[in-house]
């Protein structure tokens, strides 16, 4: 069966549409929807798709080769390199914890819930460990 | 059979197809009854809200338009079959009849538009648009993908072949047929040729994979057919252009290729693309929403938006396509198609009044 990963921007957001995709790649490969080795699609056609600049998706793809997790090279595209085994800097940790804090005040500030929260927090662990 | 009887029964056989042609135009076989103008949430191109199709106002506007364009349309195919005069004159009265039916079809477009504006609430511009990561084609069998390749090169390779032919028979080919201008019909085929290429190869790399359909193999496969529906037809039209410039070559003291030949062979095309044009209706998918906005639209059918990379996107109505004016490749398509058209009227255009005295002269002498 064919696989699926679909993209999906939305081009009113404050969130930079290269954010957008870049995070969105990321989550894919974080929860496995793309795998090592996976062709990402060319710049222009993805372009063409989102209806969008070429060099937007062109900076996405910038951003996560400097993360490590896609091997841009030229004349093939970009595929998925798959996530770092290599020991996190400690800053990053800290940082991880500032951003979470941020966003979960600014969702209960805009009214969802606790037990929501908690509930799509544990929902994102459970998919990181299967 | 004697030759009045077979001009007769030409002409009445040519007067049939060119009246059906007429009433079946591309602007308008989309008309009959049954089909609702909506893609997404518009109607008329207009984005509403999702109920406005099935309100009174906007049955009302749809029953005005459809009431007024066959009408205008059977109007128009009634007064050609009828009126048209026999011979060259018919053939020249069809192209503008074509002509007509279009304009007639863009002005009450554009009104129907105009009043859905004024009548209905308008509902927002949609933002998010998807793309799939995975690439198309996989589902697409092989003889359709080589038939639309044949049929992609046919139009342009056609004209070409026959091109290198004429020159290569030059001092062969009869005097009093005027070879450069049957030369200067072939440069009209090759810039027709080029551009309906053009729009195959940019229906295969420059749109999007959501439009028409809702997923990129479903949007491939009808991009395909539309694609093979234009081969056809201009392959058929081109074809019959290229034929009767080399039928003199081959059949020496023939004039052109005879109609017992081209008729049929222009029945099966049309027969052809009718069952591609079926074919495509089963699968356009309505929910294919357009992500672009209205403003995008320049004068209710020409699509201009510089910010978006595809060369060719639906209809508003979302039957067939249109290319998008803001690309540049696309005033290049545009510019090599008329100047080739230019080049060839300006050689034959001294030949039209040269072709209906010739064709006076046959009819009378068989009268």
């Amino acid at each position: 069966m064919a696989r699926s990963a679909q993209l999906k921007i939305d081009v009113s957001s404050d969130v930079p549409a290269y954010r957008q995709i870049a995070d969105q790649v990321r989550a894919l490969v974080v929860e496995g929807a793309l795998e090592p080795g996976d062709s990402l699609p060319p710049v222009r056609k993805l372009a063409l798709d989102l209806g969008i600049h070429f060099n937007t998706i062109a900076e996405a793809y910038r951003t996560l080769a400097r993360e490590g997790l896609l091997d841009i090279t030229h004349g093939h595209g970009a595929r998925v390199a798959g996530i770092s085994s290599k020991s996190p800097d400690p800053e990053e940790a800290e940082n991880f914890r500032q951003r979470l804090r941020e966003l979960v005040a600014m969702v209960r500030s805009r009214g969802l819930s606790t037990r929501r929260i908690v509930g799509e927090l544990r929902a994102v662990v459970d998919g990181l460990e299967q | 059979m004697s030759d009045a009887t077979s001009i007769r029964l030409m002409d009445l056989g040519l007067r049939t197809l060119q009246a059906s042609l007429i009433l079946l135009g591309p602007k308008i076989w989309p008309w009959l009854p049954g089909r609702v103008p909506e893609r997404g949430s518009t109607f008329f191109g207009v984005r509403v809200p999702p109920e406005f199709a099935r309100s009174d106002t906007g049955r009302n506007i749809l029953r005005t338009f459809r009431r007024r364009l066959w009408t205008g349309i059977f109007a128009l195919a009634g007064i050609f079959a009828v009126a048209a005069p026999d011979g060259v004159i018919q053939t020249l009265l069809f192209f503008c009849a074509v002509t007509m039916s279009w304009l007639i079809s863009w002005v009450l477009y554009g009104i129907a538009e105009r009043r859905t504006r004024i009548d209905a609430e308008s509902a927002p511009e949609p933002s998010v648009r998807t793309a799939t990561l995975f690439p198309e084609g996989h589902s697409q069998s092989r003889g359709l993908a080589l038939l639309a390749w044949a049929l992609t090169i046919v139009p342009v390779a056609m004209p070409l072949t026959t091109g290198i032919l004429l020159a290569l028979n030059w001092s062969r080919y009869p005097v009093r047929l005027h070879p450069d201008r049957k030369l200067s019909i072939i440069v009209m085929g090759v810039g027709f040729g080029l551009m309906v290429t053009s729009i195959q190869l940019a229906l295969r790399i420059g749109a999007r994979g959501s439009d028409w359909a809702t997923t990129p193999d479903a949007s491939l496969k009808y991009r395909t057919y539309l694609g093979l529906m234009m081969g056809i037809v201009s392959a058929a039209i081109i074809g019959n252009m290229c034929t009767d410039s080399l039928w003199p070559l081959y059949r020496p003291g023939a004039t052109m290729a005879p109609f017992e030949v081209t008729f049929p062979v222009l029945l099966i095309a049309l027969g052809f693309a009718h069952w591609v044009r079926f074919k495509l209706a089963k699968l356009f998918d309505s929910r294919s929403g357009d992500p672009m906005a209205d403003r995008c639209w320049k004068w209710v059918f020409f699509y201009y938006n510089p910010s978006d990379p595809a060369w060719v996107v639906p209809t508003r109505s979302g039957i067939g396509c249109s290319l998008n004016h803001a690309r540049a490749t696309v005033w290049i398509i545009y510019g090599v198609a008329t100047v080739s058209c230019l080049l060839a009227f300006i050689q034959i255009a001294h030949l039209v009044p040269d072709l209906i005295r010739t064709d006076f002269a046959i009819r009378e002498s068989l009268h």
